[in-house]
């Protein structure tokens, strides 16, 4: 076994990185003066993933949409007690999530901390689905996307991510529709299972208050052999171009919401950290609090302080989305990309550069106090294939040159997309 | 965990709590403001929150503000409106990285705190008044966050169901106003009321991480003692009866899935705080609390219902997200559960569940600047500020018999449903 400690003077901070001879990298950060740890337990699997095809198999078997997220909440059950009964008598506080590219179980304790990792290893290795269970769970999912149908910011994403992408998955909702979770049957979601969750397509994050034996002293005793099931994922045959131009949903609100994506087609299915943070410096740049677009928008009235960009990027797409509340969409969305055209045309200046690069260097070490973004950074770099101090290093290396390159080839005006969401009439 | 959180009195009606620790990467101050909740100043005082961290004296336009807290290594400022009970409660507050890591011999701490001073005591004041534009900026702001409240229809139930209980209480406001309130606000009204703000309001300003507190303290107190500074009770908030006929109110909107709020007025003992955050918890608490594992698990019947206690306005409201269809159904089992709390029908391990993860949550206290900051600007209108350790000792003493006399103390107010008549057809 493998253990690797990971220092990072420049923090004060140091990992361990473990490669488990079961076949799952481990990671644990002790961080000293803290009392509690987190640990996360994560798969790489979720809601693009929509089909796989086992070696020597000729089709891919596609998933229903919304699987990964069911399968999600069915695994906490068990024949036995299901995990948050489990965990209520170790007092450990535990969650679950399902974004697009991955699938994580965690939870935080201060006492019990080996019981409660016994707990996660455990239940998340020992699937138990029944076709009562997957039934009783349809109304309770039913009501989380119901839930989500409601909510303007989650619907102005999914449109704009549907009107960025004709075919990816990276446009079904997460959870995704009453129809397509009625067809999910045990079958499915065991298919899935042997898929997906072998060790050697997950990792464990824990940090805090923690040190990595007594980590390996619960995961030498608990975990099952990866019997690395080679897997592959359903390609997804994505054009260039984008699906439409414009897309618009009313809904009860009061005050109208945007998201204006640009579609990035990138050469390579992964984008290394390198381009993301190159990607937010530009961002910072082109819109962030420093930025005369800023300004601009907000002297005009055309935004408030819920505006904000972000680069968004999974394996096979990425696009850069501009969102906020609006009292009038069309004209914010213009000045954004008006804007964009003028930095490509007049360049950028080295003060500007050198603001948004000091501001992102703080943030970076802001993120360093919270143990749960410590262990979903570790996740994310792992998946990623990057390490966690990777970002700062990186931060200081950036120059003006890189991002003036880079201006060159991103944006193009053929790629943009405005998903609005505007007051219902009343009824 | 030893207990690090220090208090003590600045000048009359400022407290200083301080947690000192190198264990974080940041510094965090906030100054919080309170003031009894009144419609009259409600909106005047919301908007100068915001317009006070939009600038300064010395940095009275906002890009160059925004520029100088990028130049300082990404120092976050922010401003909140909130309440606690019938009392508003204006916070600035500011992060900063730890001096530590700043990349040349700088004090990064001391320029942020001398920022965050300066835009409450030496805010951009231009021929005695705000500027006009600013003003403006800021109205149109503040009444577009009181629109987007609407947005989320969680919240605005929540509210709606405040409303209706506390018609007549100060808490029945919302923290933000009117927007008939703030279209109203004019510069000369907003000054009058920084200058009562800063005479009147009951202050405490948390202080976290490693920062040198003689330092903070001693710019604290020429600030302070550059104000004249009234004689002002510490507000109250005042626990109200339920009414004697039980309210109902039913109002619909194009949405899909409905909003339940159940409103209980609590007949409140301080000296049983512990027991009644265990009886709330116990009955809508955690994924082993009766709601949980009846009305979501067991009937399906939504995503979330959870039971939160206001402790100091003695409101307890049980939220939850169903098909409008269902709402009789939910509301039966949300009364059912509730009465099975007060007859003593949970079971020794629900208690147990429950006790155990205050204890796990209190005995992780500490490992977030925000825990610090959260807990004393919870208490910050209290006498003594109670330690999580102390508070973990009360709940390790909770009993049985204590839940049951706590669940007893609640009585129906009001039932609020919103109701969705349809939102978009997929």
């Amino acid at each position: 076994m493998n253990i690797e400690k990971i220092t990072s003077e420049a923090l004060g901070e140091s990992y361990y990185s473990i490669d488990h001879t079961s076949g799952l990298k481990i990671y644990v950060m002790p961080k000293q003066g803290y009392s509690s740890a987190y640990a996360m337990f994560g798969t790489k699997y979720g809601s693009t993933d929509t089909g796989f095809r086992k070696a020597g198999e000729k089709d891919f078997t596609v998933i229903p949409e919304g699987t990964a997220h069911f399968l999600e909440h069915k695994l906490f059950e068990s024949e036995e007690l299901d995990a948050f009964a489990r965990y209520a008598k170790t007092g450990a506080s535990a969650n679950a999530y399902t974004s697009f590219d991955q699938t994580c179980y965690l939870f935080s304790c201060s006492g019990d901390f080996d019981a409660s990792l016994e707990i996660l290893l455990d239940f998340v290795q020992s699937p138990y689905f029944t076709e009562e269970t997957v039934l009783k769970e349809q109304g309770i999912i039913g009501q989380e996307i119901r839930m989500y149908q409601d909510e303007p910011g989650w619907q102005v994403e999914f449109n704009c991510l549907r009107a960025l992408y004709q075919k990816h998955p990276v446009r079904i909702d997460i959870a995704g529709t009453k129809e397509s979770i009625a067809e999910i049957t045990a079958e499915t979601l065991y298919n899935c299972y042997d898929a997906f969750y072998d060790l050697s397509n997950m990792v464990l994050a824990v940090a805090g208050n923690v040190t990595p034996e007594q980590v390996l002293k619960t995961a030498d005793r608990l975990l099952k052999p990866s019997k690395h099931p080679a897997v592959e994922k359903m390609p997804h045959d994505e054009p260039e171009e984008i699906c439409s131009e414009y897309i618009e949903q009313k809904l009860a609100v009061t005050v109208p919401l945007f998201m204006l994506g640009c579609k990035e087609n990138y050469p390579e299915a992964v984008r290394p950290l390198r381009h993301r943070l190159e990607m937010s410096i530009l961002l910072g740049i082109i819109a962030g609090k420093t930025s005369p677009l800023y300004r601009r928008l907000f002297d005009k009235g055309l935004i408030n302080s819920s505006f904000g960009s972000e680069y968004f990027a999974g394996t096979g797409y990425s696009a850069v989305l501009f969102s906020g509340e609006s009292t009038d969409p069309k004209a914010a969305a213009e000045e954004i990309k008006a804007e964009i055209q003028r930095v490509k045309r007049e360049g950028i200046s080295p003060e500007a550069f050198e603001t948004v690069r000091r501001k992102l260097y703080g943030s970076e070490i802001m993120g360093y106090n919270d143990v749960d973004e410590l262990a979903g950074g570790l996740v994310s770099a792992h998946f990623l294939g990057s390490g966690l101090f990777d970002t700062l290093e990186i931060l200081g290396k950036i120059t003006v040159k890189d991002i003036e390159e880079l201006l060159k080839t991103e944006f193009d005006e053929k790629l943009f997309a405005l998903s609005v969401v505007l007051p219902a009439e009343q009824q | 965990m030893e207990n690090i959180i220090k208090t003590c009195e600045l000048a009359q009606g400022v407290r200083l709590c301080t947690a000192s620790t190198d264990r974080f990467k940041t510094a965090k101050i906030s100054v919080n403001m309170a003031v009894k909740l009144r419609r009259e100043t409600a909106s005047l005082n919301a908007v100068l929150t915001y317009l006070l961290h939009r600038s300064c004296k010395k940095y009275p336009d906002m890009t160059a503000l925004n520029a100088r807290l990028a130049y300082l290594y990404g120092a976050r400022v922010s401003a909140s409106v909130s309440k606690i009970g019938d009392v508003q409660v204006l916070r600035l507050s500011m992060t900063s990285i730890d001096d530590r890591f700043a990349l040349t011999d700088e004090s990064v701490i001391a320029q942020c705190a001398d920022l965050l001073l300066d835009m409450i005591f030496e805010p951009n004041i231009v021929d005695g008044c705000f500027p006009k534009e600013n003003v403006e900026q800021e109205k149109r702001l503040v009444l577009e966050k009181i629109e987007s409240e609407r947005n989320d229809k969680r919240d605005y139930a929540k509210q709606r169901c405040e409303e209706i209980m506390c018609g007549g209480e100060p808490y029945g406001i919302n923290r933000l106003g009117t927007e008939s309130d703030v279209a109203a606000i004019t510069p000369e009204a907003l000054y009058s009321a920084w200058e009562s703000l800063l005479s009147e309001a009951h202050v405490q300003i948390n202080v976290i991480g490693g920062v040198d507190v003689s330092v903070i303290r001693k710019k604290l107190t020429e600030r302070i003692a550059g104000i004249n500074r009234s004689e002002v009770p510490v507000p109250k908030s005042v626990r109200m009866p339920a009414p004697e006929t039980v309210r109902e109110v039913t109002e619909k909107m194009p949405i899909n899935q409905g909003k339940l709020v159940m409103g209980y007025r609590v007949d409140f003992d301080e000296s049983k705080r512990a027991a009644f955050k265990v009886m709330t918890d116990v009955f809508g608490g955690g994924p082993y609390s009766r709601l949980f594992t009846n009305v979501r698990e067991r009937l399906s019947l939504c995503y979330y219902c959870s039971a939160r206690l206001n402790e100091d306005k003695g409101i307890m409201l049980i939220q939850s997200g169903i098909e409008t269809e269902n709402k009789e159904k939910a509301i039966a089992e949300i009364k059912n559960q509730l009465s099975i709390v007060q007859q003593g029908g949970f079971t020794d391990e629900e208690l147990a569940a429950s006790k155990k993860a205050f204890a796990d949550a209190l005995g992780g206290f500490g490992d977030a600047p925000e825990d610090y900051d959260g807990w004393c600007l919870q208490q910050m209108l209290r006498e003594t500020v109670v330690t999580p350790q102390e508070l973990a000792r009360q709940v390790s003493l909770v009993e049985r018999s204590d839940v049951i006399e706590c669940a007893a103390k609640l009585k129906e107010d009001t039932v609020y449903m919103l109701e969705g008549n349809g939102g978009e057809e997929e």
